[in-house]
């Protein structure tokens, strides 16, 4: 494994009135989606805010590809994609201005901003409302038009605190879309929100904060780094044999194999095969199968248990 | 627009915002209307001094009064918009950032601005003094890029210590502003220096009228004016710094100071140099005092300036040093060299009106005298520290407001038959030790406090 993306270690932040994250430690490796979650309070938005350098911890060090927030924060912050729970965008502005405005002022004087802002117009899909002024947008197209400013100048890593709070259904899917398709291309991204059960659709790893402390963080079960890689579960209707492992594997497209209380869980590559195929081999290879579903984390029930584990070593 | 934003997307953004076609059309046409309006009932022969009094005004009304405001809301706005953090994170850089902010946000200001300027050099032939209205015209031009940068220092300054989420409103620094510029205008009538008359000042032996010396004053103070926002703005971007510019702006104020109190034909005067010292002593005291009461005190920057400190990591310490404090050794610098330079002296002639009005009489009540405001000015900020380092410190820079006019004012005077007064004031009636003991006495108990409150809560 190379250099982790995103390393922090013995982090401590205070607020006059309290400490707000207490010996936070933790790595991040590149092109993951981590779910940051926690209560209110918990210190996600103060993490965030010293992951983009925009906040100096007491102590501890935070290295983002490699560059130091605290001596070297404009390197970090060229490789720093932010999104705040309470942004603002200049309201008078039309999108395209706005946008404009950002493009030129993120990305380096030598370097044409036009094809990065093209490419952030079309990622976040806001190329039907360029015109508008950005006061006049919904919650949702504004939303987009801040993901389109925290990514235009294609960073390394993207901090995204609460972007799903307050879209409607639609927008939250679309969100979730863009998330999968940043992570594709190699971003590695750490969402902070409140809805678990959508973070479980895209995130590939679980950091819990807890009253300032790292409570968790690992992969999330059933699900890999982004979605070329798929976990199903799959129940067979008869016994299945001793051979049934290897004629497993010689379908096409499976990665890995494992089995639970008598049903198999299948790791397959997207790039290679799709699901609907992976279930047409499986029959023709005479496999009876009963039951075949996407493995769905329960983001909720594990973030539950996590802190329950955490109050209970905390008990005296 | 592409070369602008490649350029200064800074003032491209303001462009956007402030220059519409409609805005360019109705600057020129309002003030033409008033130039109508002032020809009409002028009279015979007044016409171009009506006119240059309105270029005037309009440069005081659409430049200074409306401009300070444009100015202090540059920040504010980002602030209160939550846009800040979208500038910190980019890459403008803290030069372009500064021109964006000064030139941009008062783009429309200075589009009002040029339009009456024109005017007011047209006119200015017609008048009584040509020359010094013309010096006065480019004095003007200086003395607003000065107001300007004071306006968005001072948002900036007020922006750091209020606290993230709360709307800050621009009233505070706006009135601020109109009041300095109030008070040096006062300052100016008082000296005459509005009046066209030959007084003429020696400034290193060159001798200048006082339209010359405006000028020279607000071009100079002007440029440190644009160099005090620059390194702000490269506070706000996180940029590490030592205190070079502040140290580079104690040193000319020294060197501009010195020129004036120099007798004439002379380069080196040691009383000339005693009062530089004196009056930049004075000078910074007050800076402190204004700091220290405008800057952010909370505990965590002392937290981290101690953790700095003792880690000899200079550069963060710098980072997290609060001006007052970086001027308190500039002000001991200024304070030790003149009672230095007084000492070498026979006598107390070198500020012989000074002494006077303090019953100053011995260069040893002179070194107690200095000793006091010492003690005094450590027992004020050490009160300050601890206000802030309580539990109760939402209004600290209020109540210390409160506590200083108490402590100089309604003590001393409630006390005055008891004769208590060193205890309040440096004051030479009780003699030497009581002149310099107890207000060290003070300053020593208050800091013994604040070490016991800073033991709790580091």
């Amino acid at each position: 494994m190379g250099a982790p993306m995103i390393s922090v270690k013995d982090l401590d932040f205070d607020y006059p009135d309290k400490r707000a994250l207490i010996d936070v430690c933790f790595f991040i490796e590149k092109g993951t989606i981590t779910a940051l979650v926690g209560p209110n309070g918990s210190g996600k938005t103060t993490l965030l805010r010293s992951l983009a350098a925009l906040a100096s911890p007491i102590r501890g060090e935070i290295l983002i590809n490699g560059f130091d927030t605290a001596s070297q924060p404009q390197e970090v912050h060229s490789q720093v994609g932010f999104l705040q729970d309470l942004f603002g965008l200049y309201d008078a502005l039309t999108v395209q201005q706005c946008l404009q405005f950002m493009a030129y002022s993120r990305i380096h004087g030598n370097h044409d901003p036009g094809p990065a802002l093209e490419k952030a117009i079309g990622s976040t899909g806001v190329s039907s409302f360029l015109d508008k002024p950005i006061g006049t947008l919904s919650r949702g197209m504004r939303q987009r038009v801040g993901i389109a400013a925290a990514i235009i100048h294609n960073p390394a890593v993207l901090l995204l605190d609460e972007p799903a709070s307050g879209l409607d259904p639609e927008a939250r899917y679309e969100l979730s879309r863009l998330m999968v398709q940043l992570g594709g291309e190699g971003m590695t991204i750490i969402v902070s929100s409140h809805i678990l059960a959508e973070l479980a659709d895209y995130s590939s790893h679980m950091l819990v904060l807890q009253d300032g402390h790292v409570v968790e963080h690992r992969k999330i079960a059933g699900t890999s780094s982004f979605r070329p890689e798929v976990w199903m579960d799959m129940v067979v209707a008869e016994s299945p044999g001793p051979d049934f492992p290897s004629r497993l594997r010689a379908i096409p497209g499976i990665l890995e194999l494992e089995e639970k209380e008598g049903r198999f869980q299948v790791k397959l590559d997207l790039n290679t095969t799709s699901k609907a195929t992976f279930l047409r081999e499986s029959v023709l290879a005479g496999i009876a199968v009963a039951e075949f579903a996407e493995v769905r984390t329960n983001l909720q029930d594990e973030y539950i248990k996590s802190v329950a584990r955490f109050k209970q070593t905390r008990t005296p | 627009m592409k070369g602008i934003l490649r350029t200064n997307p800074e003032i491209a953004r303001y462009l956007w915002l402030e220059l519409s076609p409609q805005r360019l059309i109705a600057m020129p046409g309002i003030l033409a209307l008033l130039v109508f309006f002032v020809l009409t009932i002028s009279g015979e022969g007044e016409y171009w001094n009506s006119v240059h009094y309105l270029s005037f005004y309009g440069i005081i009304i659409i430049g200074f009064l409306w401009g300070m405001k444009n100015a202090s809301d540059a920040i504010l706005d980002e602030y209160n918009e939550k846009t800040w953090d979208w500038q910190r994170m980019s890459n403008i850089g803290p030069w372009k950032l500064t021109l964006g902010k000064l030139f941009g946000a008062t783009v429309y200001n200075w589009y009002g601005v040029l339009l009456c300027w024109i005017l007011f050099m047209f006119s200015a032939p017609y008048t009584e003094a040509p020359k010094a209205e013309i010096q006065t015209g480019f004095t003007l031009l200086f003395a607003l890029v000065a107001f300007h940068g004071i306006m968005i220092l001072s948002a900036l300054l007020l922006a750091r210590r209020i606290p993230s989420g709360t709307r800050i409103r621009s009233n505070r620094i706006f009135l601020g502003g109109i009041l300095f510029a109030i008070i040096l205008s006062t300052l100016f009538s008082l000296f005459n220096l509005f009046q066209k008359t030959s007084i003429s000042i020696t400034w290193y032996g060159i001798s200048l009228n006082y339209n010359s010396l405006l000028l020279l004053a607000a071009v100079a103070y002007g440029a440190w004016t644009v160099a005090g926002c620059y390194r702000s703005m490269r506070a706000e971007l996180q940029y590490t710094d030592l205190p070079d510019w502040w140290l580079a702006f104690f040193v000319f104020n020294f060197v501009f100071q010195y020129g004036f109190l120099l007798p004439n034909g002379m380069v080196f005067d040691q009383a000339a140099l005693t009062q530089t010292f004196l009056v930049l002593f004075l000078e910074m005291l007050l800076l402190v005092y204004m700091l220290a009461l405008s800057e952010q005190k909370d505990i965590v920057q002392f937290r981290k300036l101690t953790a700095s400190f003792r880690k000899r990591h200079f550069n963060s310490f710098f980072r997290h040093a609060p001006l007052w404090v970086v001027s308190i050794p500039l002000a001991l610098l200024a304070g030790f060299a003149a009672l230095s330079s007084l000492m070498v002296r026979d006598d107390l002639s070198a500020i012989s009106s000074l002494a006077q009005s303090l019953s100053v009489n011995s260069k040893a009540e002179a070194a107690a005298y200095f000793f006091a405001v010492l003690g005094f000015v450590g027992r004020d900020l050490g009160i300050l520290l601890l206000l802030h380092f309580s539990d109760r410190r939402k209004r600290a820079d209020a109540t210390m407001l409160v506590y200083l006019a108490v402590l100089y004012f309604v003590l001393p005077s409630l006390s005055k038959d008891l004769r208590l007064a060193p205890l309040f004031h440096p004051d030479t009636s009780r003699g030497l030790p009581a002149l310099a003991g107890l207000p060290l006495v003070e300053a020593v108990v208050v800091w013994y406090f604040l070490a016991r409150r800073w033991g709790k809560i580091a």
